[in-house]
């Protein structure tokens, strides 16, 4: 029952081996929903590999529709690896999305899509049953008849009987040449690699995903791999900073070269005073006078930067 | 005197901090609660990996409140957030019956730490808006809550969708940290 204690780490390196043979055939190498390249995430009673945007969409359909976990993040149940590999996004599909029109746009509502075909299940057969024979299933208690079920009924794909950790070896090294090629990463992903663990506490509301990566053989160290998924609003706030950063600190460049010329002759008129003592008064009374509007006018300016943008302040 | 002045305002009506970290299983409900809790609005949601950071008022209390990704391997960097924590909001997801030992494991864990001895812990027995929740008092039995011993604690029902029930805990957590715990 419990994943922790029963899972040993051998056993989990290797479901994580068989995960990432899964993810390397055709059919899984793109979302089951929206068909994103390099699916991540799974839902373990339906069968399928997802996208980290969809996971979320699938996770908000509650357990009784999906349950969803990382092929990378989370401990597996030996049954739910055995789910995973009778099933797939190809057999899936073919149960979820018999009836779907081909030209049907899933990408424009992709949140209602998922809820039309999963949980009104707009587009399931009238008569096929489920590939699984349980429709909508309970993953949990899978026996391992699914397991020899799923691999007779393949028939010509090229799903690997029985995934061992020899069998293994040898298709991911070539995987691992051919993706290297064809780097399959979302242009939303930004290639800075942090710990999570290590992030500053300003760094605002944001999710790390775990990028997709071919060279991630090992579950060890996935925290080296991970970098800043959703790095939009931070990058927004950050950005609105530095510009008023930078005209704060332009500001204060253009006052300082404002009071310079009116400080350059104090020191001369102390000097030449005996020269013409009425026309430096006169031009002191002029530097008083404009020395305090550029003031006032610098202070309000400050205050009204201050009311517009207080965070600049409280750094 | 204008000091003064603020600093008497300040300590009769509040302006008290405290830090919250909010966890649980993935997918228990934590960032849409946070959000919840912020906006007071229902966000969409993907999984955290790593952790969302807000900061909530109220009640006259500035709550910091961590929300901590609950994936299987992430669960043991929780424990870098722990260090002076005054309560913990632990989320259930009240539907997934399978893995409620699993969350009561997790939950004991947490109270084990040292660092977490003098925290108040706020059970939220989310997701009350699905089919075949289960209520408070089936996950208190679920969670053992009745095992714990010298700390302050409570467990409410709640639907982060429907809003429900959140408010009512912050309530509770804001009047036992003024009265003094955590």
């Amino acid at each position: 029952m419990n994943e922790k204690a029963s899972i040993t780490k051998e056993l989990n390196a290797k479901h994580t081996k068989i995960l990432e043979g899964l993810l390397k055939l055709p059919e899984n190498r793109e979302c089951a929903d929206c068909k994103n390249k390099g699916p991540r995430w799974a839902s373990v009673n339906l069968g399928i590999f997802i996208c980290i945007q969809c996971s979320g969409i699938h996770r908000s359909l509650g357990v009784h529709v999906s349950k969803v976990r990382s092929a990378t993040l989370d401990t597996w149940l030996p049954e739910q690896v055995a789910f995973m590999q009778a099933m797939g996004n190809e057999k899936s599909n073919s149960y979820w999305e018999a009836g779907l029109p081909p030209n049907y746009d899933r990408i424009g509502a992709i949140e209602s899509f998922i809820r039309a075909k999963y949980e009104d299940k707009r587009w399931i057969p009238k008569k096929k049953p489920h590939p699984s024979s349980r429709p909508g299933g309970e993953q949990k208690k899978t026996p391992a008849k699914h397991v020899s079920n799923g691999i007779s009924d393949n028939g010509g794909s090229n799903r690997p009987g029985k995934l061992s950790l020899m069998d293994e070896l040898p298709s991911q090294q070539t995987r691992q040449t051919v993706s290297a090629g064809s780097t399959p990463s979302k242009p939303h992903q930004g290639s800075t690699t942090k710990v999570p663990a290590l992030l500053p506490p300003w760094t605002s509301p944001q999710s790390v995903e775990k990028k997709s990566k071919a060279s991630s053989n090992s579950a060890n160290d996935i925290f080296g791999l991970m970098d800043v998924g959703h790095p939009r609003d931070k990058a927004s706030k950050s950005s609105s900073a530095s510009h008023w950063a930078s005209f704060d600190s332009a500001g204060v460049d253009l006052t300082e070269r404002v009071q310079q010329p009116l400080d350059v002759p104090k020191d001369s008129h102390r000097r030449a005073s005996s020269v013409d003592e009425t026309s430096w008064a006169r031009f002191d009374c002029f530097r008083c006078f404009t020395g305090f509007w550029v003031s006032k006018i610098y202070k309000a300016r400050k205050i009204w930067q201050k009311h517009r943008n207080p965070s600049i302040y409280h750094k | 005197m204008g000091l003064v002045f603020t600093k008497l305002f300040s300590s009769l009506f509040g302006n008290k901090e405290a830090r919250i970290l909010v966890l649980g299983l993935d997918n228990a409900g934590k960032t849409t609660i946070l959000y919840r809790m912020q906006m007071g609005e229902v966000v969409s949601t993907i999984p955290t990996i790593g952790f969302n950071v807000e900061t909530v008022q109220y009640n006259n209390i500035k709550f910091q409140v961590w929300d901590l990704g609950g994936q299987t391997s992430i669960r043991p960097y929780w424990r870098c957030y722990f260090p002076n924590t005054q309560a913990i909001i632990y989320v259930v997801d009240s539907s997934d019956t399978d893995r409620l030992v699993i969350a009561k494991e997790e939950f004991h864990a947490i109270l084990e730490e040292e660092e977490l001895k003098g925290a108040v812990v706020l059970v939220y027995a989310n997701k009350q808006d699905l089919p075949g929740a289960l209520d408070d008092a089936t996950i208190t039995e679920a969670l053992e809550l009745h095992k714990i011993k010298n700390r302050q604690w409570a467990i409410y029902k709640t639907s982060a969708i429907k809003g429900e029930g959140i408010f009512e805990g912050l309530d509770w957590l804001s009047n036992t940290l003024k009265a003094g715990g955590g």
